[in-house]
């Protein structure tokens, strides 16, 4: 048993000097352009609260006010993109979100987000997808053909 | 010793997730359908286990060098048919010595009617075999990357009781209302629970007798609050379950009819700062068929040491009969010494997430009692009681 305490205390010690967060613990990362949220013509909205976009990108909002199915598209789990979209607008980490999605996956309960490589993928995929919302940084919108919304604080 | 379902050689299911994988395009989720057509979706997993201890047996862990038998994959798959309404499957292969599990199972395999139409609400019907909501962890225990640590705190999610406290099939009713103060879900479900199995004949009778545990009612319900910041602030649930069973062969017990049913209700409670650390903690209190009331707590916090590593100490109780904490009593009957009766189990553990599809997952415990070993692979009249218990998981998911 000293064998496994041995490995875990060199293991929690490599992986502490490692290098610290990517970004900080609450940073977006360096260099990193704002984010705006994004959605296909048809979505019936033009502003989502913080928590009504926490709620959809955790899945757990799943239609929108006309009843249409919301389809979350995201770019994967490591992409600086969504670490940094996870860390501004929904204030978790992106492996937060991940447990919040495999909870509800592996009960059944929700399809996993549509998943695009880069934000070309990104544009086109919420463009064409109807009821789909994304996000992309600021200025990379073009004439894509998608709508920003505005993410308003909570009302009090 | 009769298997609770027919085995299937672990190559198979090995075969069976590689041949899913060479399917599926990299990543694997959503097959790239137009929106109005059907959506069909895949997910799953695979981890391997090691354990070895210094005396006793959690799944083979007493074996000279430890054990490697310790084997989960999952594969599931839900298909939207129509806007609203979807079915959902998910097969579920383990090899656990401590739930005499070693084989394929159906773990869940219903349809999903959601009622919606407004920002602020959710709702929806399940009907088939559906995962029963109990505490924080029950329905996604299974899944390595849902919680901390690699396995659960067993005064609350005994391993060895898993295979018939995990699924029950019937109706469940589901709502969430959305509110800027949080979230409140419900959820509740009546129906009849998987059939009994072996596990449960060695947590009754430390033996597998001739006969069955026939699923006679299964109901459960959940009371659920999040904080409206989703990740981060407190979570709170109130939980209830009960499951009863007929044995089916009696006479091999000496008696015309055994009846066995229990109910438990759990209080769950978390404050999650959202950024580097969390604290919860559980308690339930089961009323077993034989009168006695089961007590089980824990208490835990966790770390993020960087975004991928995160490290987590926790102290959890479980008490077999709350009039007898500590099994004077029944140790003098002569059944098992009196630790059997209770175990306090003090663990760390690291889960490191290599890459976002593959996690690493190390921990330790130290344990004063043996009351959530299993009869199966352990003689509970001879068993050591203090021991350590050290685990190691690779998962890998699609």
């Amino acid at each position: 048993m000293r064998n496994w305490i041995l490995v875990l205390t060199l293991l929690g010690g490599s992986l502490l000097s490692a290098h610290a967060a990517p970004g900080g613990a609450d940073g977006e990362p360096a260099g990193e352009s704002a984010i705006e949220v994004i959605v296909a013509p048809d979505v019936p909205v033009d502003t989502l609260t913080v928590n009504q976009l926490r709620l959809i990108f955790s899945l757990r909002l799943r239609s929108w006010p006309n009843g249409a199915p919301i389809r979350v598209v995201t770019e994967p789990d490591d992409a600086p993109v969504h670490q940094a979209f996870c860390r501004t607008h929904l204030g978790v980490y992106a492996n937060s979100l991940r447990i919040a999605w495999n909870r509800l996956i592996y009960t059944g309960l929700a399809a996993g987000p549509t998943v695009v490589n880069g934000e070309a993928a990104m544009l086109e995929r919420v463009a064409n997808l109807p009821g789909a919302i994304g996000y992309v940084r600021q200025g990379e919108r073009g004439d894509a053909g998608v709508r920003t919304v505005t993410v308003t604080p909570e009302p009090r | 010793m009769k298997a609770p379902f027919p085995p299937i050689a672990p190559w198979f299911v090995a075969a069976c997730l590689q041949c899913v994988v060479l399917l599926l395009p990299g990543g694997g989720s959503h097959a790239e359908t137009p929106a109005t057509e059907p959506e069909f979706s895949l997910h799953g997993f695979a981890s391997q286990g090691y354990s070895n201890s210094t005396a006793n047996n959690f799944n083979s862990s007493g074996q000279s060098g430890g054990s490697f038998d310790f084997r989960e994959a999952v594969v599931n798959g839900r298909w939207r048919f129509a806007e609203h309404t979807s079915v959902a499957a998910q097969a579920l292969y383990r090899a656990a010595p401590v739930s005499v599990d070693d084989g394929v199972r159906l773990d869940y395999a219903f349809l999903d009617h959601a009622f919606t139409g407004t920002l602020g609400a959710t709702g929806g019907v399940l009907l088939g075999r559906f995962k029963n909501p109990y505490g924080f962890f029950n329905e996604t225990r299974d899944v390595p990357f849902t919680r901390s640590g690699i396995i659960l705190p067993q005064s609350m999610y005994t391993e060895r009781g898993r295979p018939f406290t995990m699924s029950s099939q019937g109706i469940l009713v589901y709502a969430d209302l959305y509110q800027p103060w949080g979230t409140l879900g419900f959820k509740g479900s009546y129906g009849k629970p998987v059939r009994g199995g072996a596990p449960l004949e060695y947590i009754l009778f430390s033996r597998d007798l001739p006969g069955e545990f026939e699923p006679d009612r299964a109901a459960t319900a959940q009371l659920r609050y999040d904080g409206p910041e989703y990740g981060r602030g407190w979570s709170a649930a109130l939980s209830y379950q009960q499951y009863a069973y007929d044995f089916s062969q009696p006479r091999s017990l000496g008696v015309d009819d055994f009846h066995f049913d229990f109910h438990t209700m759990a209080a769950s409670l978390q404050y999650d700062s959202g950024e580097r650390w969390k604290v919860l903690g559980e308690v339930a209190r089961g009323k077993a068929f034989d009168g006695a009331i089961r007590l089980g707590g824990y208490l835990q916090a966790n770390y993020r040491l960087r975004p991928d590593v995160e490290v987590f100490a926790r102290g959890d109780l479980m008490i077999l009969d709350e009039r007898d904490r500590w099994g004077k009593k029944y140790a003098q009957s002569g059944r098992c010494p009196d630790y059997c009766r209770y175990a306090k189990d003090f663990s760390v553990g690291l889960n490191w997430d290599i890459r976002p599809d593959l996690q690493l997952r190390l921990e330790w415990h130290h344990v004063n009692g043996t009351a959530w070993l299993s009869g199966a692979e352990n003689d509970l009249r001879d068993s050591t009681e203090r021991w350590n218990l050290g685990l190691a998981q690779l998962s890998w998911r699609f």
